[in-house]
């Protein structure tokens, strides 16, 4: 479903990425692991559309990524980014107005799950209160594929089985899931798929079930390994 | 495009709430100064209003260029860079914000002039004498025969060219914003510059309409009492196509947030 050829993204002198050359196919959860500044989040920022690559070429579903792909890839970004204006009520207006996939009704479910009112202000929540709205206004679009940057970063423990299972039961052999996390162990029981990357540079794939299966290695061991 | 342009415009609400509340507070300590026959009261809220009016436009149009630039600069980008709308819709949307946010402005310093005028007129004699004023000024208009000094279409025209002017200024701007997010990314004194290239990019417009307007083909041509031609209007609405087209290329290949 997405095709990156030869990509790369260079701020200034720094380059984060270098010719990353990756391929996703649909019905799979990735989960995207490097440690902080391997270009995890720049990959994702170029995938959603809001970065250009400096050089190489993005392709989904067989043709160049343009803004109206747009409607199919969801991308959660890991910093709080609402109008400070926003309560959660509106964030989900703005979606509803800009995504046809949005689900209006999940979304009020996902707020309830994570124990959030559509009366507060995304201003004056906390970290983790913010994290987990960006989840619920994420996870109600029925995205194809759906990009989610450190989703489980800064939320309890509680919140963040929620939001596990909630992506295990949105995931369907019609979407993708690409995962970026520190957190290995919270994402071995459902990612398919582990993508490491290292300084901007493709490390290597994994087809983590095969792994455990043949070579009776976790991803942290693979992790430990490689990085 | 209508949902993008309504929440650009809530964007300024702020600033929206700010003018209302202290315009109508410059209109009723007015009433009050008149009402109670304190004239440097009403006089000292009649020229603060008068005053601020300029200022208030300008900083209107301003606000517009600080948030394009809050919205290229600052995490909430994402909310507007991740919505499935061409580069074009997104500046097209920025740019009638900006406008309608102008036209409110000036539709509100319209009505309180208009409610200190009416008050004025009414506290000096009544009903009465508000009609016999408005009566006079027809009259007089119509012995001074205004037409021949000011026309409807000199009017007009005088319209268009502020609406022109107020688009350039806005485009420039926008221009100058998207510049420093791309080709001057890298550079550490990227905002100073993008300053600094709205007053040269301005100058030059300036001074290439100076240069179309020397020649005595198209100078004789404004034959308007404020000098107005056509060439005015095509030359302005061509640059503005330009610096609208610069900024939308500029964004669509270079942009990033």
């Amino acid at each position: 479903m997405l095709e990156c050829r030869g990509l790369s993204k260079t701020y200034g002198a720094k380059k984060a990425l270098k010719d990353l050359n990756l391929n996703l196919e649909t019905g799979k959860i990735y989960g995207l692991l490097g440690e902080n500044g391997s270009g995890k989040t720049t990959w994702m920022k170029m995938v959603a559309g809001l970065i250009k690559p400096t050089q190489g070429e993005i392709h989904y579903m067989g043709r160049p990524l343009g803004y109206k792909d747009k409607e199919e890839i969801a991308y959660m970004a890991t910093e709080p980014f609402f109008y400070d204006w926003m309560k959660a009520a509106d964030v989900g207006r703005y979606y509803q107005d800009f995504f046809g996939d949005f689900d209006m009704d999940r979304y009020r479910e996902l707020l309830g799950k994570m124990g959030l009112e559509e009366s507060m202000k995304a201003r004056e929540m906390s970290s983790g209160m913010h994290a987990k709205l960006k989840i619920a206004a994420t996870l109600a679009r029925k995205a194809k594929l759906c990009l989610l940057d450190e989703p489980l970063n800064g939320i309890d423990y509680k919140a963040r089985e929620e939001v596990v299972s909630i992506i295990v039961e949105e995931a369907d052999e019609k979407n993708t899931f690409v995962i970026s996390t520190h957190l290995l162990e919270e994402i071995e029981s459902f990612v398919d798929v582990a993508v490491f990357v290292k300084n901007g540079e493709l490390i290597r794939t994994a087809d983590l079930e095969k792994e455990r299966i043949m070579n009776g290695r976790s991803v942290r061991d693979i992790y430990m390994e490689i990085m | 495009m209508g949902k993008l342009i309504g929440y650009e415009l809530r964007k300024q609400r702020t600033s929206r709430m700010v003018i209302l509340i202290l315009l109508a507070v410059g209109v009723l300590v007015f009433l009050w100064g008149i009402l109670f026959k304190n004239d440097t009261t009403a006089g000292i809220a009649l020229v603060l209003m008068f005053c601020s009016s300029m200022l208030v436009l300008l900083y209107t149009g301003i606000e517009s260029i600080l948030v394009l630039n809050r919205d290229l600069k600052t995490k909430q980008s994402y909310m507007l860079w991740m919505v499935p709308k061409s580069v074009w819709e997104i500046f097209g949307a920025k740019f009638i914000s900006a406008i309608l946010q102008m036209l409110f402005v000036f539709a509100l310093y319209f009505a309180a002039g208009c409610i200190c005028l009416l008050a004025a007129i009414y506290t000096a004699g009544g009903i009465s004498e508000l009609v016999d004023a408005i009566k006079m000024i027809l009259e007089i208009a119509a012995e001074a025969n205004l037409q021949d000094i000011l026309s409807w279409s000199d009017i007009i025209w005088l319209a268009i060219s502020i609406f022109l002017s107020w688009t350039e200024v806005i485009m420039i701007g926008f221009l100058a914003v998207v510049l420093s997010r791309t080709v001057l990314i890298n550079s550490k004194y990227a905002g100073l510059v993008s300053v600094i290239l709205f007053f040269v990019i301005n100058w030059v417009i300036e001074r290439g309409w100076s240069l179309i307007d020397s020649i005595p083909a198209i100078h004789e041509a404004g034959s308007f009492t404020l000098g107005y031609s056509g060439w005015y209007l095509m030359y302005y609405l061509v640059i503005s196509a330009v610096l609208f087209g610069a900024t939308g290329w500029m964004a669509d290949r270079k942009l990033s947030v």
